[in-house]
């Protein structure tokens, strides 16, 4: 009984046309997200993860170019095709963003009222009274004290915190059916940071709405998303569930940069170091992108780029080798680094 | 990890007593808060309001809280970056607090803070500290003593500034970006004589060289350099100067993860090669506990808990300790750990709450603790804790 | 491991300003007055005709820069071929406009390079050590921002006496703050930046942080604020020629040559345009000289100000 996906993206490439060349930011990446869970996208500065977003919203700056041939379906139509008149109406209606800095992405000189207020209007046919009491009602249900008040406060009157709860509450006003977080709490302090994702989770099982969270913290990918796709240079290197991806990565990369950091919850001789450094996207090497930082990797990795496949039921994989990084995985105990 | 953990162990043990390298005690810094046309001082943001450690030779002290907790101001008031607003910073058994003041203010900050008190009949010294400058009083009076602490302050301030270095947390801002490698990383030993200029192409390759950089690459702008590689510059500038201590503030937080590892690595290894003392500042609690060997924990510009690390880790007495380790995400989907979600955000330092600082937040908050404001005591051997309730939650 | 692709940041400067069609114009301009300063004897040789020495030739000027008479009719005569510009109260312009572009350069030149450094000292210092200094420093420039240029500058003259050099020296004295003002703020934002704290931290000396790291940093501005100032300071310097307070009757100076036309400026009765070429050909120079220099300060302000980038 093969469910049917909210959102398929389908050989997605996107590329910007630079003066130094063109660099392939996102450079065919596939993957689903079904109703109602969380998709995490992890990968570093240079991932491809953000453009990945912003080529869904078709937000992307002038000298970026989604190619031909990609596909972005949302609830059975291609995204791609549709019209810019037609894409509005999508966004923040049916597709909604939140970002990292919420006071890059709110007006300053708009109160937080308003500003829920203006999309509420835009999408929905309601009077101006009703949509005031839809941001008060969204504002309380964001967690925001006093919303009465706070409705009519501007943007930098309130805390990194609190504004990035107006943020969410402007993103669900409309009752999204995705919602695509791109590092929402990255600027946040860890305390706050835990009160806007567990805000994310109580909202997101009263609205059913699907997440796609996109984050370089894995810790954050570990404890929120049911399913995780990591990416490097552009290129999906390996999806799963996050069970799986957690406990039987199979990626060099994912394995490695889950002995990378530091835990909590284990103890930790050495850390483990990736080599290298984080690829140009002007100059990825030739093949497998991560076989110049890869430590299994053979001499076919620099000639070739091997495929995305799967490995076993709902496991993907971007590695000719990925056996190697099985033997290596079980022998040394679960998280333990080398 | 475990090789250094079990060297300091063994260096403790064998010694006994550790020596104290750096000891803040009752640092304060406030900064001024103007307003209006003659600029009067309105207001005072409580940055750091009483913070007092010690850093011990050879270890890694952590210091951790989230943002506003007054974490940097520490690192940068004790590098005298800002003059502290009270307090003192003591480094190897010698009060530097008065290093970077004009003379007649380090004139009468000696008169305030040892003088007067040695002067006084029924002294008795309270420190390892007192004992000393009142032995060098003892002898040769008010002008040997003063002649002791602020003779020759130029000397001493080059001193402070070989013993004490700082790797900084932006990698883009912290290299100036129209020098070449080698001159930035040459300026302060030559400024200090530490080297000849002949020399100094040499010295410069090898320090690359430690840090994992390639020494020809030391003709390069910065801006030809990774975050990463910025960063091995940053420390190998701190490493050339031959410090005693070297401050880490947020070192590694900008750098990607993968980066991250490597450049921690990096610092351990320099750690046992040279024998470095590190204060690591930082708001990454996980980072922290790889690291340190002891943690200070910060908030709203007090220490709210300072232990051994494996103490703190295994049993956090503060509620704000216990609170910010489950508020850090695991990347282990079936690690179960208690949640504990705080209110609110933290207080302004401008005006921060009565008693204790974190009672508005706190999930176990009694009526005394909006009254009250707690000491840091000792609740267990070396772990001491400001709260009236320590390991209530 | 990827090496580090060392990227030419010079080419790169070069590839964007060549890609910049009012940059080239801008800098070709300047080239070609550069070039006319330099050639100027023998664009236009400093001789009077009028006076021979003892071979028969005309004999050299002893001071290039003072116009010769060649002609005592007051009345401007038209452009032919011997005098292409035409002339004006005996002096040949195309004469006066080749030697002005050399007065030009001078003045503008001089002007700006001590101004700017005035500038730089006193914005350095006020924005390095803050507090009252800065207060004390920062309250002098309004003063003197506060007064009119024009007035204090033909008051200062009244008091030093007429000529370029009392000009100049009001110019520089009245032209200072632009770019105390400018290098005041940029030190303030960069003095934060943690190049700064780290060269504090090494125990580096006041000076040379200063030197080393808060000026190569912030003083790009200003050169560019002072490139774009060249052109203005000329016309300035002209308009107070203009008035008659600065070059001397018959020097080499487009202002000056102006002055000349003032009788003539409105032509003769029916026909406005009958004198044009007075006003036409130093008019030009200067116009061109001032698009010159904007020119290639806003193609500075593009490549070196990164946050147009």
């Amino acid at each position: 009984m093969e469910k049917t996906p909210l959102l398929s993206v389908r050989n997605l490439r996107t590329y910007f046309y630079t003066e130094d060349g063109i660099v392939k930011a996102v450079d065919g990446v596939d993957f689903d997200v079904y109703e109602g869970e969380t998709l995490g996208i992890v990968g570093e500065s240079g991932s491809g993860k953000s453009v990945t977003s912003l080529s869904i919203m078709r937000l992307l700056d002038p000298k970026g170019k989604i190619e031909e041939g990609s596909e972005i379906i949302f609830n059975g139509k291609n995204l791609l095709s549709l019209s810019e008149d037609e894409m509005r109406r999508i966004r923040g209606n049916e597709i909604a963003m939140i970002f990292q800095e919420p006071m890059v992405a709110l007006n300053p000189v708009f109160t937080i009222g308003e500003q829920i207020m203006e999309a509420i209007l835009l999408h929905q046919d309601v009077d101006r009274k009703t949509a005031r009491h839809m941001a008060i009602e969204m504002l309380k249900k964001v967690g925001i004290p006093e919303p009465e008040k706070r409705v009519d406060e501007y943007p930098h009157e309130l805390s990194g915190g609190m504004r990035q709860r107006a943020m969410i509450a402007m993103a669900l006003s409309c009752r999204p059916k995705l919602l695509i977080a791109d590092e929402p709490t990255t600027a946040l302090d860890v305390t706050i940071q835990a009160q806007i994702l567990e805000l994310m989770k109580e909202l997101q099982k009263e609205y059913g709405m699907a997440i796609i969270l996109i984050t370089h913290d894995v810790g954050v990918i570990a404890e929120n998303a049911d399913r995780v796709v990591v990416m490097y240079g552009g290129k999906v290197m390996e999806s799963a569930d996050v069970y799986t991806v957690f406990k039987k990565p199979k990626h060099p990369y994912t394995w490695g940069l889950l002995n990378a950091i530091p835990r909590l919850d284990i103890e930790q001789e050495r850390l483990y170091s990736i080599p290298g450094m984080v690829p140009d996207p002007l100059h990825f090497p030739p093949g497998c992108r991560f076989s110049n930082r890869c430590e299994f990797k053979e001499n076919r990795c620099e000639i070739e780029m091997p495929d995305l496949a799967q490995v076993e039921p709902g496991h993907m994989v971007r590695c000719f080798y990925y056996k190697k990084v099985e033997n290596i995985h079980n022998s040394s105990k679960v998280g333990g680094a080398k | 990890m475990m090789n250094t953990n079990s060297t300091i162990n063994r260096t403790f043990s064998e010694q006994k007593k550790q020596e104290v390298l750096l000891r803040i005690d009752n640092l304060v810094k406030y900064f001024p808060i103007r307003a209006g046309v003659f600029k009067r001082i309105v207001a005072w943001v409580k940055a750091v309001d009483g913070v007092s450690f010690e850093v011990y030779k050879g270890e890694t002290v952590g210091l951790v809280g989230e943002s506003g907790c007054g974490k940097t101001t520490v690192g940068m008031t004790l590098l005298r970056l800002y003059e502290p607003t009270s307090g003192r910073i003591i480094v190897d058994g010698e009060d530097t607090t008065h290093y970077f003041l004009p003379k007649w203010k380090a004139k009468r900050y000696v008169e305030k803070v040892y003088l007067s008190r040695f002067k006084n009949n029924n002294f008795q010294p309270v420190d390892e500290l007192d004992r000393k400058y009142f032995e060098i009083f003892k002898n040769n009076g008010e002008e040997g003593l003063l002649e002791y602490l602020i003779g020759d302050l130029e000397e001493k301030r080059l001193k402070f500034r070989r013993d004490i270095q700082i790797v900084f947390q932006d990698p883009y801002s912290s290299l100036n970006p129209r020098m070449r490698v080698k001159n930035i990383l040459a300026e302060g030993p030559l400024a200090h004589g530490l080297f000849r200029k002949s020399e100094a192409l040499d010295r410069v390759g090898r320090a690359l060289e430690e840090v994992g950089i390639h020494p020809t690459h030391m003709y390069r702008f910065p801006h030809e350099f990774s975050g990463g590689q910025r960063q091995r510059i940053g420390i190998a500038r701190a490493l050339l100067m031959n410090p005693k201590l070297i401050i880490a503030d947020e070192a590694v937080a900008a750098l990607d993860v993968s980066i991250r590892s490597q450049v921690i690595n990096l610092m351990m290894d320099l750690q046992k090669e040279h024998n470095l003392t590190y204060l690591f500042i930082s708001h990454d609690l996980s980072l922290i506990k790889y690291i340190s060997s002891r943690v200070v924990v910060m908030y709203l510009g007090k220490v709210v808990e300072t232990a051994k690390k494996k103490d703190l880790f295994e049993e956090p007495l503060h509620p704000y300790t216990k609170a910010l380790m489950s508020a850090i995400p695991v990347p282990n989907p079936e690690y179960k750990k208690q949640r504990i979600i705080l209110q609110g955000d933290v207080p302004s330092p401008v005006n921060p709450p009565k008693g204790c600082y974190f009672h508005p937040r706190c999930p176990v908050a009694k009526p005394i603790c909006s009254q009250e404001r707690p000491e840091l005591r000792e609740v267990k051997p070396e772990h001491y804790v400001a709260c009236h309730f320590p390991g209530s939650l | 491991m990827s090496e580090p692709k060392p990227r030419s940041e010079f080419r790169r400067m070069m590839r964007k300003l060549l890609r910049n069609p009012s940059a080239i114009l801008g800098f070709s301009l300047l080239a070609f007055f550069v070039l006319v300063a330099i050639f100027a004897p023998y664009i236009a040789e400093p001789v009077n005709p009028q006076m021979l020495d003892e071979n028969g030739k005309p004999m050299r000027l002893d001071n290039p820069y003072i116009m010769p008479v060649i002609t005592w009719s007051s009345e401007p005569i038209p452009p032919s071929k011997e005098h292409p510009f035409g002339m004006i109260q005996g002096r040949d312009i195309f004469y006066g406009v080749v030697w002005g572009t050399r007065t030009a350069f001078y003045i503008g030149l001089t002007v700006t390079l001590i101004s700017t450094a005035v500038g730089i000292v006193i914005g350095s210092i006020s924005g390095y050590y803050g507090g009252w200094i800065d207060e004390i420093l920062m309250r002098i420039t309004d003063v003197f921002l506060s007064i009119p240029f024009l007035l204090a500058a033909m008051v200062l003259t009244t008091i030093l006496g007429n000529g370029l050099d009392k000009v100049m020296i009001a110019m520089v004295v009245f032209g200072w703050m632009g770019a105390a003002r400018l290098i005041r703020a940029n030190i303030l934002q960069v003095k934060e930046e943690q190049f700064v704290l780290a060269a504090k931290a090494l125990g580096i000396k006041d000076f040379f942080i200063i030197l080393r790291h808060i000026l190569p940093n912030t003083i790009f501005p200003v050169l560019i604020q002072a490139s774009m100032r060249m052109g203005s300071l000329v016309i300035t310097a002209a308009g107070l020629s203009f008035l008659g307070l600065g070059a001397p009757l018959g020097y080499a100076d487009w202002g000056s040559m102006l002055n000349f036309t003032r009788n003539w400026i409105l032509g003769t009765s029916g026909s406005s345009m009958t004198y044009w070429y007075a006003v036409f050909y130093p008019g030009m120079a200067m116009v061109l000289f001032v698009l010159a220099w904007n020119l290639v300060g806003d193609a500075l302000r593009d490549v070196f100000d990164p946050r147009l980038k």
